[in-house]
């Protein structure tokens, strides 16, 4: 076990140096982020030539890739090129608070609500529950998310003007009592939360289902029930428990969305999220901070899949890990 | 003499039953991937025929009085903010998606055919020097990605999308096929193709590939929902195809920002785009279902 552990972590390395190499090539197609700067009369080219040094613009794109590569490892990540000059840990750590509590609430619902019913659907395969929620696993894999959210957007906020339609919170609530302000900001999140859940919900449901499905066909479970256990053991002790198993190590390849957030989603209600901040950095060739959210996007890329392959080597003792 | 043997082989061949014939047996009873099929036919249809009824042109500007005009019996969808006719433009908007579906996932196929069938069949350094690259390709955000490749590449075209999206698009196929390969490279008609001398190249196409062909089918089904899907998104952050050819994305883009005062167009680029997408996926279930090898017989 020690050994596949360790031989996974190492193999990542060469994956994460590809991933570097390939994200810095396509950041290369916009082109020189300084170009605009040389415009803008008020910028001194020293200035300039100063921020190009830094950036390693100066130097052949090989050597610029491993200064960046360095910097990127060690931590020393810069300050953005526009926004002030703010240092891209902050802008970061800003969107990812906005992103988390997003993607966690929706993660949690759409868990809460789809395993069960996926489970359920199993045992009473081809009743009309089953066609119902089989039906609603697809409407949720088939809705183009967006979409969605415009509907949810006319009705609920429009029409029926019950939750606002985006943004994080109310304008000058900042200083309102705690409990005020979270409830406030609660109010922000119902909508963009069931556009986020919509998709995972239909295909963990369908997940949870053909594992379970699987796993009552499996011989163990037509022992236990041959020896006379009661249903709800076998379903309980018996079934469930190794259908859970694939559904658990799933939840590993969730890791990189919790954080990397929902562009399109953060598009819709205006949330200020990663998601919505690594794409205005690339657009507006904010180099530093589009190259730490994409270089951070990957390694959670990277390693959520290693977690979900060493859950699955720890849960199931049937891998072997030689 | 002659036409005895004939019939008799006739009756022959009519009775054996062939892994296609089978799997479009149990297909045609799979009631749900039948109605799905029969709703994409239609679909595509309306949007092949649609504009050649239509009395308006999909760019054609409306005079000032027809802008934003809700459901009536001249428009039968209403008219956009430029005074345009919604439904002709959800008959070319549905051309240019469609087009982008089948072909962008038609592109990616070919790549992870070529790279997944390389990769299964010869292994040792050549598949771990593509599957090295397809896990690098695996790793990366693709979304982002996308959208940079997207304003980089020069053009406005519909190729231009069909591109980008295949260009992130081709790994999947790479590994369902190299896993094909890897499986079925072992049988024994392998060995005997070999054994008469038939070249690589001529197993891999020939022998191999029509073998492997059902889980590439799923895939590639689910995959053409799928993308209608991306460029929608794409379109609706700006950079999908680009107006005036509409998509049904792009379609879409200003809805959000009429939505309180023209809810009529917010309402029929989705719904045919959600029809469509969720046919594209129960029939794709129903293929799967129909081609389980685990269920064959």
């Amino acid at each position: 076990m020690r050994n596949y552990v360790i031989r996974r972590i190492l193999q990542m390395i060469p994956l994460f140096l590809g991933v570097a190499i390939v994200t810095f090539a396509v950041l290369s197609l916009v082109g020189d982020p300084f170009a605009q700067m040389a415009i803008n009369p008020r910028i001194r080219p020293e200035d300039i030539q100063r921020l190009k040094h830094a950036w390693g613009f100066d130097l052949p794109w090989y050597l610029r890739f491993f200064k960046w590569f360095w910097s990127m490892i060690t931590g020393n990540w810069g300050v953005s090129i526009f926004a002030g000059g703010k240092p891209v840990v902050e802008i970061v750590a800003r969107a990812i608070s906005y992103t988390l509590r997003f993607s966690i609430a929706s993660l949690i619902f759409a868990f809460v609500i789809a395993v069960p019913i996926g489970i359920y659907s199993a045992l009473h395969q081809y009743t009309l529950f089953d066609y119902v929620f089989t039906f609603f696993a697809f409407f949720g894999m088939s809705m183009p998310t967006f979409w969605f959210g415009f509907i949810l957007m006319m009705i609920f906020g429009l029409r029926l003007n019950w939750l606002p339609i985006g943004g994080v919170m109310t304008p000058g609530m900042e200083s309102a009592p705690f409990f005020a302000r979270m409830l406030d900001q609660v109010k922000y999140m119902v909508l963009p939360v069931i556009v986020l859940s919509l998709f995972g919900m239909g295909s963990w449901m369908r997940y949870a289902r053909s594992s379970m499905l699987e796993v009552i066909r499996q011989d163990y479970v037509r022992t236990a029930r041959a020896k006379g256990l009661p249903e709800r053991t076998v379903i309980f002790k018996h079934a469930l428990r190794n259908a859970l198993i694939p559904i658990v190590t799933l939840l590993g390849l969730t890791l990189p969305g919790i954080i990397s957030g929902a562009t399109i989603t953060e598009t819709v209600f205006s949330i200020p999220g990663m998601g919505r901040l690594t794409v205005d950095a690339m657009l507006s060739n904010d180099y530093p901070v589009a190259m730490v959210c994409l270089l951070l996007e990957s390694t959670l890329l990277i390693v959520g899949n290693l977690i979900a392959d060493l859950l699955y080597a720890v849960v199931d003792p049937r891998i072997r890990y030689s | 003499m002659a036409i005895d043997i004939t019939t008799s082989e006739e009756t022959l061949t009519g009775r054996i039953e062939t892994y296609w014939s089978i799997v479009g047996k149990r297909l045609r009873k799979h009631k749900l991937a039948m109605l799905s099929l029969v709703v994409l036919i239609l679909v595509i249809a309306i949007c092949i025929v649609g504009p050649f009824i239509s009395p308006y042109k999909f760019s054609e500007l409306g005079s000032i009085e027809e802008v934003l005009q809700p459901p009536s019996l001249r428009h039968w969808l209403g008219t956009d903010e430029l005074g345009r006719d919604v439904l002709t433009r959800l008959f070319y908007g549905g051309r240019v998606s469609l087009l982008v579906g089948f072909s962008s996932v038609f592109s990616a196929l070919i790549v992870g055919i070529i790279i997944g069938a390389y990769a299964g069949y010869y292994g040792g350094v050549l598949d771990t020097i593509l599957m090295r690259f397809t896990d690098i390709m695996f790793s990366i955000p693709v979304l982002p990605l996308l959208i940079v490749l997207a304003s980089v590449i020069p053009g406005a075209g519909v190729w231009k999308i069909v591109l980008v999206i295949a260009i992130f698009g081709w790994m999947t196929d790479a590994r369902i096929v190299r896993g094909m390969f890897l499986s079925l490279r072992e049988n024994e008609y392998v060995e005997a193709a070999k054994a008469v001398g038939v070249s690589n190249s001529r197993i891999i196409w020939r022998h191999i590939l029509p073998n492997s062909l059902a889980p590439i089918i799923v895939s590639a089904t689910l995959g053409v929902g799928g993308n209608i899907i991306y460029e929608a998104a794409l379109s609706y952050l700006g950079f999908g195809v680009m107006p005036p050819t509409p998509s049904w994305g792009n379609m879409l883009q200003n809805a959000q920002y009429a939505m309180a005062i023209a809810p009529w167009l917010v309402w029929s680029p989705g719904l045919a785009m959600f029809i469509t997408v969720l046919a594209f996926n129960y029939l794709g279930d129903g293929l799967r279902d129909a081609m389980d090898p685990r269920l064959y017989r």
